[in-house]
C-alpha cells in the first residue's frame, strides 16, 4: 500500500484547506463559550463575542500557519518534543498577541496599572496554554487509534494470507511421486512449481503485487493440477495484456482457480474447461473466473476461501473493490474488481 | 491376490500400480476411473482387495464401499486418501483401512496383510460420512444392480418388502421405507404409510368421488394413494412446485 511521506507523525497537515477551516470553527466554538461565560446584563454581548473572536482566531490561525511550515521539520522529532514545541509556538502566537493588543489598543483607550497588565498576560497565556494542550493531546491520542487500526487490519491480513489446501498440497505431493519414476523432467518441475506456490503464500510482506505475478501463480498452480488431473482439467486464459501491471492483493486469483478445480472440474467425470477472462474498463479491473460444475453440486465449500479474499479486498480497499459469484444451475462464476489505481493513505 | 485400483487420477492409479507391481503376492492389477466402475468390477472381476480413492467424481469411494460390500463374498476395502479431515476420524475410531498419499511401500504392504472386509459397524461409519447414496443397490441373483435414485419415482412398502419402481422397470430391495424416507427427505415425499415418491415426477393430486386421493405422476399410470394424514403435506408441496 501506498504510503504518505509522514504516515506517523500525530499532528494534521494544517496546510491544508479543511483543517484551516476546521481550526477556525473550534475558534468560533470557544468564542461562544468564552462569552456565555461572561454574559452581563448591562454590556453589548455582541461586541464581547466579536473581540474573543477576532483573539482567538488571530492567535489560532497564526499557530496554525507556523504548524505548516514547520511541519516537516517536527516530524521528524520525537512526539513528545514536536508537541512541547508546538505547545510553545501556541504560546508564542499568544504573547505576541497580548503585546499588540496592549500597546495599540489598552494603552491607546486605557490606563493600566502594571499589575493589571500582567494579570492579562498570565490569564491569556495559562487559557491559551491549557486549550493548546488538551488539543495537542486529542491530535496525538487519533494518532494512536489510527495507528492502532492498522497495525490490525496488517495483522488480519497477514492471518488471512497464509493458507495452502491441505488437499492440494499432498495431491501435488502423490502426483511428484508418481512422476519420479515415470517421468523425472515433469516431476522436477512440479517441485519447482509448487515451491514458488508454497512461497508465495508465505510472503506475508507485500499487500500488493503486480497482476503479472499473480496469473503467474495461477499457471503454475493450473499446471500441477492439470498433471494431476490429465485431459480432463482444460484452461481458456483471456487476458488484456494491459491488465498486467495493475496492483492486487497476493492470493486474490489463485484461490478463485483453486476453487474452480476443486468444486467444478474435479466433480465431473468428463472435466471441463476452466475459463479467466482479464479486462479493464473505466479505472476498474475485472478478473472474472468460471467453471462447469455438477447440477446438483453436494460440497459446499466455494465460501471459505470466498470470504477470506471479499475480506483482504475490504480491508486494502475499503468498499472500492468488490468480489460477486453467480451460482448458474451448470456453471459457477466469480467476479472481482478492483480498481486499478490503488488507494492512497491520507 | 487379485486387486483393484479405483482412483480418477492417472498418476494416482499408475504409482500405486507401480508399488503393487513390486510384491510377489499381487497376480493382478486392475484399474477403474470412479465408483459405479468400482462396482461393476468387483461384480465382473471378483477382485481380493479393492484400493479405493474417496473423493471421486460421479461416484465417490464411501458410496462405492457401500454398495460393493452387499456383493455376496466381497472383496476387502481399503480406503486411500489425500488428506480428508472428517472421514479420517471416522476411520479412527472404527478401524476401517485407509491409507494415506503418496502412499508408503511398507504401509501398503501391511494394509494388504491385515485385509479384511468391512464388517456392519464399518459401513456404518462409512454410512454417517455420507450424505445421501446416489443409486440404490439392489441384489438380483447373487448380483447386485445399482438403481440411480434420480431415476427413482416411488417407493412403495408391500408386505415384507419394499418394492421401487424407476424409469425403465422396478425390483425389490432391502432397505426398509424409514431409512429411505431419512435418507433422501429432501428429493422424496411420504404420501401414505407404505410409499414415498420422488417430488420432481408428481404433477398433481386427483380426488376420486369416494373421497379418496390419489397422486398424478408423470412417469407413470399407476396413481398412488394419499392417506389423510399426508394429504396436506402433499398439497402444500404441489402448491410449492
Amino acid at each position: 500500500m501506498e504510503k504518505s511521506p509522514l504516515p506517523e507523525f500525530f499532528l494534521p497537515d494544517f496546510c491544508r484547506v479543511q483543517s484551516v477551516l476546521m481550526v477556525i470553527l473550534i475558534g468560533e466554538l470557544l468564542s461562544v463559550i468564552f462569552t456565555l461565560l461572561n454574559v452581563q446584563s448591562s454590556s453589548d454581548n455582541w461586541q464581547v463575542f466579536g473581540l474573543y473572536s477576532i483573539s482567538l482566531q488571530w492567535i489560532s490561525l497564526s499557530s496554525v500557519a507556523t504548524l505548516c511550515l514547520l511541519r516537516p521539520t517536527l516530524a521528524k522529532l520525537q512526539d513528545f518534543v514536536a508537541g512541547l514545541i508546538s505547545l510553545l509556538i501556541i504560546l508564542a502566537a499568544t504573547f505576541l498577541y497580548c503585546y499588540i493588543t496592549l500597546v495599540f489598543y489598552y494603552g491607546v483607550y486605557f490606563d493600566l496599572t502594571v499589575v493589571a497588565q500582567l494579570q492579562f498576560f498570565i490569564k491569556n497565556m495559562i487559557v491559551a496554554g491549557l486549550i493548546g494542550s488538551v488539543v495537542l493531546r486529542y491530535f496525538y491520542l487519533q494518532q494512536q487509534y489510527r495507528k492502532q487500526l492498522s497495525l490490525e487490519s496488517s495483522a488480519r491480513l497477514e492471518a488471512l494470507q497464509a493458507r495452502i489446501r491441505p488437499h492440494f498440497l499432498f495431491n501435488s505431493m502423490n502426483v511428484i511421486a508418481s512422476l519420479t519414476r515415470i517421468d523425472a523432467k515433469k516431476a522436477e518441475s512440479a517441485i519447482e512449481d509448487l515451491s514458488d506456490l508454497i512461497r508465495s503464500t508465505l510472503d506475508t510482506n507485500s499487500e500488493l503485487i503486480p497482476l503479472k505475478t499473480e496469473l503467474e501463480n495461477g499457471k503454475k498452480y493450473l499446471s500441477i493440477e492439470s498433471l494431476r488431473l490429465g485431459d480432463r482439467l482444460k484452461v481458456d486464459w483471456q487476458v488484456d495484456e494491459s491488465c498486467l501491471s495493475v496492483m492486487v492483493p497476493p492470493l486474490s486469483v489463485q484461490p478463485l482457480l483453486e476453487n474452480a478445480v476443486y468444486h467444478g472440474i474435479q466433480m465431473l467425470p468428463e472435466g471441463g474447461v476452466v475459463q479467466i477472462i482479464v479486462a479493464k474498463k473505466d479505472g476498474l479491473l475485472t478478473v472474472q473466473v468460471s467453471n462447469p460444475k455438477l447440477a446438483e453440486s453436494r460440497h459446499k465449500g466455494h465460501g471459505i476461501a470466498l470470504n477470506n479474499i471479499s475480506q483482504r479486498l475490504e480491508v486494502i480497499f475499503r468498499g472500492r473493490a468488490s468480489l460477486t459469484r453467480e451460482n448458474l444451475p451448470d456453471e459457477y462464476k466469480v467476479s472481482m474488481i478492483i480498481p486499478t489505481k490503488p488507494l492512497v493513505l491520507e | 491376490m487379485k486387486i483393484l485400483v479405483v482412483d480418477d487420477e492417472p498418476l494416482a492409479q499408475q504409482r500405486l500400480k507401480q508399488l503393487l507391481s513390486e510384491f510377489e503376492f499381487v497376480e493382478t492389477v486392475r484399474l477403474a476411473n470412479n465408483g459405479l466402475q468400482a462396482v461393476a468390477a468387483c461384480q465382473k472381476e471378483k477382485p481380493d482387495i479393492v484400493l479405493m480413492d474417496i473423493r471421486m467424481p460421479g461416484m465417490d469411494g464411501l458410496e462405492a464401499a457401500q454398495h460393493i460390500s452387499k456383493i455376496e463374498e466381497p472383496p476387502a476395502i481399503i480406503f486411500t486418501t489425500a488428506y480428508d479431515e472428517y472421514a479420517l476420524d471416522a476411520f479412527n475410531v472404527n478401524a476401517v483401512a485407509y491409507l494415506l498419499k503418496p502412499v508408503r511401500e511398507k504401509n501398503l504392504k501391511e494394509a494388504l496383510e491385515k485385509a479384511c472386509s468391512l464388517n456392519q459397524a464399518q459401513i456404518n461409519a462409512v454410512k454417517s460420512q455420507h450424505e445421501g447414496r446416489t443409486n440404490i443397490t439392489a441384489k438380483i441373483s447373487g448380483n447386485i444392480k445399482l438403481i440411480p435414485v434420480k431415476d427413482i419415482v416411488y417407493f412403495q412398502a408391500e408386505l415384507k418388502y419394499v418394492t421401487v419402481k424407476y424409469q425403465g422397470g422396478e425390483t425389490i430391495i432391502e432397505d426398509t421405507l424409514k431409512e429411505l424416507q431419512n435418507e433422501f427427505s429432501e428429493s422424496f415425499v411420504r404420501i401414505h404409510r407404505n410409499a414415498i415418491v420422488a417430488k420432481k415426477f408428481i404433477t398433481g393430486v386427483h380426488r376420486d368421488n369416494q373421497g379418496h386421493s390419489y397422486v398424478v405422476l408423470s412417469e407413470e399410470e399407476k396413481r398412488l394413494e394419499i392417506s389423510r394424514r399426508h394429504l396436506s403435506d402433499v398439497k402444500r408441496l404441489i402448491s410449492q412446485l
